[in-house]
């Protein structure tokens, strides 16, 4: 396609090369099953794409990215995905080192960002709280100023990574009579062993997964320099987050590796035989193609105008709707041997069939976190000027 | 890519722009609403005055031979105009014509090609491919006849067949068993023309011992064909994506001045997250057909085989919700003759109805996998 030129497509093999030969199967297998990777496994990996200089490519060169096309990056993120390779937490290289590149203090970026980008820290995001997820502007957790130091009293929820996070960029309040509820926001960031600071885990239905957090602040004391920018800007900077790489919210290459797990198993299940089943994997792979020729045809435009609309918005609710279809297909593939959950049931040689129903599960976050599809609904909705809901 | 492919992709993409401009001056002064109602009220189904002046522009003949009156062009240049063409609903047989000149082009003799090329590419006469019904595999047949052949058979549903002066017409030849296609002019056949429920036109053949001179065989046979079908189905899917833009234009506007409630109905989020997803459906749609042109280049025939049934089944999806939602929104005038949203309704059911329906095209993708691909629906 016009979209790569024949060298990034050469990068590509040389990075798929590359993965194969580095990254252990077993982490890969993992990744494919989706199970959660060990943090050691993964800050091994993350210093490896580091000490290559990839370790957010999407960086200014100054920071340590890597000055590459946007093209390249999105295909450098894709290919990797595509690959099995264990992703790097997203809240801290592609969220919040680009909010702080934008927005911090010299300080403040020579302090976190070269440690961000060896994998030396890892970044949670504090911005859900119980009573605050769509209308996230509502959220309670206050932050006030006292002898120099912000004190911080509240409750976050949904806190992915939390309990493996040594640090959070949280939105907090702080002020409570701003004219509007986004106008009282500032940015914090905080160590997650301060003191009255404590972090539970959520269990899911899954078991066995320890993903997302609650994470409870008793009058926890943060230094003055740890704000971002200005105060009660907050809510701004948190919503310029939005990149480029927000290209890779489709997900294409994590669809496309497990469209081909799916087709390795119906090959070697001899699914294919039921004529319904093979349709079913014909028209996930046709949705497959769809959906990346929608992320091509973004990246298009946004290398015509630079601009990015409300494409993203469409292809994050086409990307998490296929990722949803192709975790419940798998499940459809293994039948029955869906059902026992845990190690005394897996059988054999189908241990992919254990992982088949946790997967479909999990899966089921993706249209609801990143701004659920319904949000994004709306935005696409407010774009094509069809007015706020009544 | 080299800098004189950039500037050659540049200076494309500069005339493309002016043919687009100038194809949408003419379908906004040939192709109004009430004028094409007029039209295919008409015995002959379609403007006589639009074909003109599509003709005026030079369109039927770009991509066709420069030796035989062509312009240079590409297919995707013919999707262009084959999406104006959708979003104005518009009745004449352009896509039949340029599918069978592009097949000539293709797989003609020099003869064959001297003799028709420039008469289509004036648009003084209309070419269509006489492939056959749905999922109708049965192809006439050709016996041989001294030096030359004899052709019997029926044709169904043929897309602009009312109009044709010239038909290529897919022939199993007797005993070998290959597929032979032949020129057949209109003289020669039985013709039933009619309106279809889009109000396009189209034709039913009878060949009862058509007389096939020894000149009347194209060069070129299944390869060819396969390669014709796949460029009507792409052309097709440009189509419907004009039709799905506009009619999603024609929606949003509607609900934006249909006052409910003491509101526009707009204002309702159940309606506005359906319109998006008519926007996304659209999208989806040309994003796929983009990338299924693409894959015509590649002179694969498996892999564009496969792109082609992708395009088809994707599009075919989203414009099965667009026309639905695009009538529900509209409520009762959604259903009535003198307001375009029936009109878009049909135009994108018809997609559905012609050149292999969902389930052939998602049997082909699939067996391409395992098979090699290429084989006419």
């Amino acid at each position: 396609m016009a979209v790569y030129s024949s060298e990034d497509l050469a990068f590509a093999e040389e990075l798929r090369a590359f993965v194969r030969a580095e990254l252990p199967a077993s982490v890969r297998g993992k990744v494919i099953h989706g199970i959660q990777v060990e943090p050691a496994e993964r800050r091994t990996w993350h210093k490896l794409l580091h000490s290559r200089g990839w370790a957010a490519p999407h960086w200014p060169v100054e920071h340590g990215g890597t000055g590459w096309s946007v093209e390249r990056t999105h295909l450098f993120n894709e290919t990797l995905a595509e690959e099995g390779a264990p992703d790097l937490g997203t809240f801290g290289l592609k969220m919040f080192g680009p909010l702080l590149i934008r927005h911090g203090s010299e300080a403040q970026r020579q302090r976190y960002l070269p440690r961000l980008l060896a994998g030396d820290d890892l970044w949670c995001q504090g911005f859900s709280e119980p009573g605050a997820g769509s209308d996230l502007a509502s959220l309670k957790t206050r932050a006030e100023l006292d002898g120099g130091e912000w004190v911080v009293n509240g409750q976050k929820m949904w806190t992915t990574m939390a309990h493996e996070a040594n640090m959070m960029f949280a939105l907090v309040r702080t002020d409570r009579d701003a004219p509007k509820p986004q106008m009282g926001l500032s940015l914090l960031l905080i160590a997650m062993d301060m003191p009255g600071l404590t972090v539970r885990p959520i269990r899911l239905l899954n078991g066995e997964q320890h993903h997302t957090n609650e994470v409870f602040f008793d009058n926890v004391r943060v230094p003055a320099e740890n704000l971002v920018g200005e105060v009660n800007k907050g809510w701004t900077y948190a919503r310029a987050l939005l990149g480029n790489e927000r290209l890779s919210i489709a997900r294409v290459g994590w669809n496309k590796r497990q469209l081909a797990h799916i087709k390795r198993i119906a090959a070697v299940e001899g699914a294919l035989r039921s004529p319904l089943l093979a349709a079913r994997i014909a028209e996930a792979e046709i949705a497959l193609m769809a959906l990346q020729a929608m992320a091509m045809a973004t990246l298009e435009r946004v290398q015509a105008s630079e601009a990015l609309g409300i494409e993203a918005n469409m292809l994050k609710i086409k990307g998490s709707e296929l990722q949803q279809r192709l975790a419940e297909l798998l499940v459809e593939i293994a039948g029955p041997r869906a059902v026992p959950l845990g190690p005394d049931g897996a059988e054999g040689d189908h241990g992919w069939a254990a992982h088949a129903f946790p997967g479909h599960f999990y899966t089921r976050v993706v249209s609801i976190y990143g701004g659920s599809n319904e949000i994004q609904r709306n935005i696409i909705a407010r774009a094509l000027g069809l007015g706020r809901a009544s | 890519m080299s800098v004189g492919l950039e500037e050659a992709a540049a200076s494309d993409r500069e005339v493309r722009a002016l043919l687009r401009q100038s194809l949408e001056t003419v379908l906004a002064r040939h192709v109004t609403f009430e004028q094409r109602r007029a039209a295919y009220q008409s015995s002959r189904r379609y403007s006589a005055e639009a074909w003109n002046a599509y003709a005026g522009l030079g369109l039927m003949a770009v991509s066709l031979p420069e030796a035989h009156g062509g312009v240079p062009g590409g297919l995707g240049d013919l999707a262009m105009a084959s999406e104006l063409m959708g979003s104005a609903l518009a009745l004449e047989p352009y896509r039949a014509t340029m599918i069978g000149a592009r097949l000539l082009a293709a797989a003609g003799t020099a003869e064959q090609q001297a003799s028709w090329l420039p008469a289509l590419a004036t648009g003084a006469r209309r070419a269509a491919l006489a492939h056959g019904a749905p999922g109708d595999r049965a192809f006439a047949e050709a016996s041989r006849d001294g030096a030359g052949w004899r052709i019997n058979g029926r044709k169904r549903v043929i897309p602009g067949g009312d109009a044709a002066d010239l038909f290529i017409v897919p022939a199993r030849v007797d005993g070998e068993g290959e597929v032979a296609l032949f020129l057949v002019p209109v003289e020669a056949v039985e013709r039933r023309g009619y309106g279809c429920f889009d109000w396009t036109g189209a034709a039913d053949l009878v060949l009862v011992d058509v007389p096939g001179p020894p000149g009347a065989r194209l060069a070129g046979g299944e390869a060819a064909l396969a390669c014709a079908l796949d460029e009507a189905v792409i052309l097709a899917c440009a189509d419907a994506v004009g039709a799905m833009r506009a009619a999603n234009r024609l929606t949003r506007d509607y609900a934006g001045t249909r006052r409910q409630f003491g509101v526009p109905i707009a204002s309702f989020q159940v309606l506005q997250h359906r319109m998006v997803d008519m926007a996304i459906a659209e999208e989806l749609a040309a994003s796929i057909t983009t990338a299924a042109l693409a894959a015509f280049g590649q002179e694969d025939p498996a892999s564009r085989a496969r792109a082609v049934s992708a395009a088809k089944v994707t599009v075919g999806d989203s414009a099965q919700y667009v026309a639905r939602q695009c009538i529900q929104i509209h409520g009762g005038m959604g259903l009535t003759e003198e307001y375009p949203a029936a009109h878009y309704f049909a135009r994108l059911g018809m997609f559905e109805r012609l050149f292999g329906d969902r389930d052939e095209h998602v049997r082909r993708f699939a067996a391409s996998g395992q098979k090699d691909a290429g084989e006419a629906w």
